[in-house]
């Protein structure tokens, strides 16, 4: 999943430096919530439903509640249903330089007291901006649920007494350090918005990622924001879980009383799909300040959890996830023309896309990648999967989905995915449907699902070389 | 029966008022809950190893980490990254298994696996689920038994490191990392990257790894820590059916070389021409691990560098200088750097260290304000309540027992232990491991832009470097 990440978190060198790997596999992390609960049912007995409560304030509020005792720790985890596909293009980056003011005060706790109490609390903060969702988390000793509820409620309800021009020029720039701290003085850094730009025609949500454009960020103005916050901070549009050590009750009055007289926003606007798809396959060329050539594939997908998601997720997985998987063992374990390999598939609300990228080794070109990549890509189109490959991949994806039910908060812990799962299908509850649906895959499944997705002539194909070296890009 | 109603739909009424909310009252936290620490269970084996078990059955999964108590710091001279290949080539063959045979056999039971090294310690570890517990154990004790170190496997990894090692260059920010180590402890271990460098990782033979692995990797000198949905008495059993006969030796005694801070401070530039950013990196060595001062200077650490310090909240916050800035000691057997770090937007290269400086000399300089000291120690206090949450947290926090030797008590002690840092005790530990005529400062970014500026400082000579470290003419 494409993210902007803020972290305010006490380990935010050491997250970082995973970022890419969380930016390649949150979402496939997410999606690997496998079945086998079919099989494991009896076995773990109900140890993996996970009991929640869900209602609706008045004002149209979505709040649900997971009790979980066995540490005195609260997840307080909230989505807005916005990102940069609500953007338009020329104003992009607004979504997350947003999600930075939310940190900075509002009317009631002005000027940083959010990260004053919780980080003094002991707790962790965060928040991440995506193309269609921004989400909001915090943890903290369980007996600072009701002034973490203050704070979250005062800047659903009462931010823009707490913005001035001063607080948004000084997170620009902040934000802008993090686009240079992330993106361009980063090797490789700008692939990522080559891609998407090359994937998703000019105007179209996804075109531009969620860290926006430096030019576009200086012209944000403070009415942008304003009108931002009307429209899409409402509660209307959230989902709030609270998940941990909590008493329902309890917990039920605070919601009510700290949320219940935030007034409904207007009708949220939807960008709507369109049709992305490419009519051939478009390449691109840019240098950088690397050692070594990188190559990425990307085609259009799937949207989230549609049919042929699974099956696409499965894929990725026998290429590359592990020294078995057919391009690791090809390319970078037999052959030794690869540093790393990786390919993943995610699907959004309005399309999806499955990537492949190579690093080649020193004396290997970029096409030599290509071509040994569509070796691999022909033979499961021709000939299939192996029955343990299969049976390898959904063992791992059923395994990662118990291990992430370990953690109650933060990215990708369980009340995280509550809200995923509740704000993109109004369900929280949904994980035995969603296990079910890789229980589901058969050998004939990912092999189709290749053919159709990964066609050869309608592809973008991106090379990164080093300077100087245009010569190392693939070639058709 | 009405006036029960009349009496629910008053209550609801006061309770759901909003205008009756007055949001001018913070609310403070009611009392703070209580955390059940982990308890921990010893075992040990007739060949020494030792077991810490933690039962934790909230979820059909286990955790197993083997601690060797022997890492990057025991690299022979000249070959570092030899702990760290050691561990990378663990699981690349064994007597009956070839390397792809090992990865797909942890792969189909959903287990992962992994090795690796720090300066302190060898750590081989694996996340499963509890359905395979005898498969993994077989798996992971033939992983650590019987490694053949193939000729083949060794090279291929060889050329890998040797390929990542050269990528490094890309990355500013292990650039500067790598250059502030070396030119702070020159020819001592902590010099030394973990993975090695260019040259240490060419020289390195099959015959290194073999003599580590033989030297080091024994039973006498681990400790075998399981946190998960496992008891006491299925952990000494399955330990003893599979590790029982990994054989005891006598141990190696270690020396290392003294560290030393330099005489001034002075000031190392690496070029990285067009850069957006300067990496900045500035410290002097710190404390080790088992210093008296550890609580002190955690707490100081925490009010200098950590993510709602004095240095974000100056270089990000108020200045909008980085995306983050922050400070912290790494605690380790011997004496660990200091070192506090950002990137900063190219233009505000000077402004930065000048920020970095002046909130250096302020921990010396000034007493911490009352309130503000409240805030970081108990934040430094509660935060024990989220860190043994997981099995993998659990397990993490028992290996730095088994590494720098506390007692099975000591996570019930550290409340009490913080609780007793003062304001005076933070001001005298600055004054004595922050020394601003000591430093060394290491920033990378765009020479033509930034390096008039920096001389104007006059905050030590200016010396430049490649991206290895090495100083050039």
């Amino acid at each position: 999943m494409i993210v902007v990440s803020d972290t305010y978190s006490e380990k935010k060198i050491a997250y970082k430096s995973v970022m890419k790997f969380f930016l390649l596999t949150f979402l496939l992390f997410l999606g690997t919530m496998t079945n086998s609960l079919s099989q494991s049912r009896n076995q773990f007995g109900t140890s993996l439903n996970i009991p929640v409560e869900k209602y609706e304030l008045a004002n149209g509020l979505q709040v649900i509640l997971h009790k979980d005792n066995s540490v005195p720790i609260v997840s307080v985890n909230i989505w807005y249903y916005v990102g940069s596909a609500n953007e338009k293009q020329g104003r992009t980056g607004f979504a997350h330089l947003f999600e930075h003011l939310m940190f900075e005060g509002s009317e009631h706790a002005r000027d940083g007291l959010y990260d004053q109490i919780i980080d003094g609390s002991g707790g962790q903060n965060n928040g991440s901006t995506g193309f269609d969702r921004t989400n909001y988390w915090s943890i903290v000793p369980s007996n600072y649920l009701e002034p973490v509820l203050w704070l979250e409620s005062d800047r659903m309800g009462f931010l823009l007494p707490g913005i001035t021009q001063e607080r948004l020029d000084l997170q620009r720039d902040v934000v802008k350090n993090e686009r240079r701290q992330s993106y361009e003085n980063q090797p490789y850094g700008m692939s990522w918005m080559k891609i998407f730009e090359s994937l998703y025609p000019e105007g179209v949500p996804y075109h531009w990622l969620p860290i926006g454009s430096q030019e576009d960020l200086t012209a944000a103005s403070l009415d942008d924001v304003k009108d931002f916050f009307r429209l899409y901070y409402a509660p209307n549009n959230a989902s709030l879980v609270i998940g941990g050590d909590i008493d329902i009750p309890k917990t039920k009055q605070l919601v009510e009383q700290y949320f219940g007289g935030i007034p409904r926003g207007k009708n949220i606007p939807r960008p709507s799909s369109q049709d992305v798809s490419l009519k051939e396959t478009k390449r691109v060329v840019l240098e950088d300040n690397v050692q070594l050539p990188r190559l990425y594939l990307f085609w259009h997908s799937v949207n989230m959890f549609e049919e042929g998601d699974a099956s696409l997720i499965i894929l990725s997985d026998i290429l590359s996830s592990g020294k078995n998987s057919r391009l690791y063992k090809s390319l970078v374990y037999e052959q030794q023309i690869a540093q790393d390999v990786s390919s993943f598939n995610e699907g959004n609300v309005l399309d999806g896309y499955f990537g492949i990228v190579v690093t080649a080794k020193e004396g290997y070109t970029l096409s030599d990648m290509e071509k040994a990549i569509n070796d691999e890509l022909k033979k499961i189109m021709l000939s299939g999967i192996e029955a343990r490959e299969l049976q390898r991949s959904k063992n791992s994806i059923r395994a990662n989905f118990i291990y992430q039910l370990q953690q109650l908060g933060g990215f990708g812990g369980k009340t995280d995915l509550l809200n995923q799962y509740n704000v993109f299908f109004g369900n929280p509850n949904r994980f035995n449907e969603d296990l079910q649906r890789y229980q589901n895959v058969a050998k004939e499944d990912v092999q189709h699902a290749a053919a159709k997705y990964l066609e050869m002539n309608k592809r973008v194909v991106l090379s990164i070389v080093p300077k100087g070296k245009l010569e190392l890009g693939a070639k058709p | 029966m009405k006036s029960l109603i009349i009496y629910i739909l008053l209550l609801s009424m006061t309770t759901n008022a909003f205008s009756q909310l007055d949001r001018t009252i913070q609310p403070q936290p009611v009392a703070l809950p209580t955390l059940q620490l982990p308890t921990i269970q010893r075992a040990e084996l007739a060949n020494g190893l030792k077991l810490l078990i933690v039962e934790h059955h909230k979820l059909p999964v286990v955790t197993m980490q083997l601690v060797i108590q022997t890492g990057a710091d025991a690299d022979p001279n000249g070959k570092s990254g030899v702990a760290r290949f050691t561990a990378s080539m663990i699981d690349e063959g064994t007597k009956t298994k070839s390397s792809l045979e090992i990865a797909d056999a942890f792969d189909f039971l959903g287990a992962q696996f992994s090795a690796s090294a720090s300066f302190d310690g060898s750590f081989l570890s694996v996340l499963f689920l509890k359905e395979h517990l005898e498969k993994t154990f077989e798996l992971f004790s033939d992983v650590l038994l019987n490694p053949t170190f193939p000729q083949n496997e060794f090279e291929r990894l060889q050329k890998e490191l040797l390929t990542s090692l050269s990528q490094q260059k890309d990355r500013p920010q292990t650039v500067a990392t790598n250059v502030f180590n070396k030119i702070l402890y020159e020819n001592h271990p902590y010099g030394n990257q973990i993975s090695g460098d260019s040259t240490s990782v060419t020289n390195l033979s099959v015959n290194d790894i073999e003599n580590f692995y033989k030297t080091y990797y024994l039973p006498n000198n681990a400790t075998l820590i399981f946190v998960g949905a496992i008891t006491k008495k299925e952990a000494i059993k399955i330990s003893e059916t599979f590790l029982g006969q990994w054989k005891k030796k006598s141990l190696a005694t270690q020396k290392i070389q003294a560290s030393k801070n330099p005489d001034s401070t002075m000031m190392y530039l690496v070029d990285k021409p067009g850069a957006p950013q300067t990496e900045i990196r500035i410290g002097n060595i710190g404390a080790p691990r088992s210093t008296k001062d550890y609580f002190t200077l955690s707490v100081a650490q925490h009010i200098l560098g950590s993510s709602s310090g004095r240095l974000f909240l100056n270089l990000r916050e108020e200045k909008g200088y980085t995306y983050g800035a922050y400070a912290n000691f790494s605690f380790r057997k011997f004496a660990g750097p200091f070192v506090a770090s950002a990137g900063v937007k190219t233009e505000v290269t000077d402004s930065s260290l000048i920020e970095f400086l002046f909130e250096i000399n302020r921990m010396r300089e000034e007493t911490v304000p009352d309130t503000e000291f409240t805030m970081y120690k108990t934040a430094v206090i509660q935060r024990l309540l989220r860190m043994f949450e997981t099995p993998s947290q659990i397990s993490e926090q028992l290996a730095s027992l088994v590494l720098y030797d506390l007692p099975d008590s000591y996570f019930s002690t550290l409340s009490n232990k913080y609780e007793r840092v003062s304001q005076n005790d933070v001001q005298a530990i600055s004054q004595k491991y922050l020394l601003p005529q000591r430093l060394v400062i290491v920033v990378v970014g765009d020479k033509e832009k930034i390096l008039q500026p920096l001389e104007k400082l006059r905050i030590g000579k200016i010396v430049f470097c490649d991206t290895e470290g090495n100083v050039l003419k």
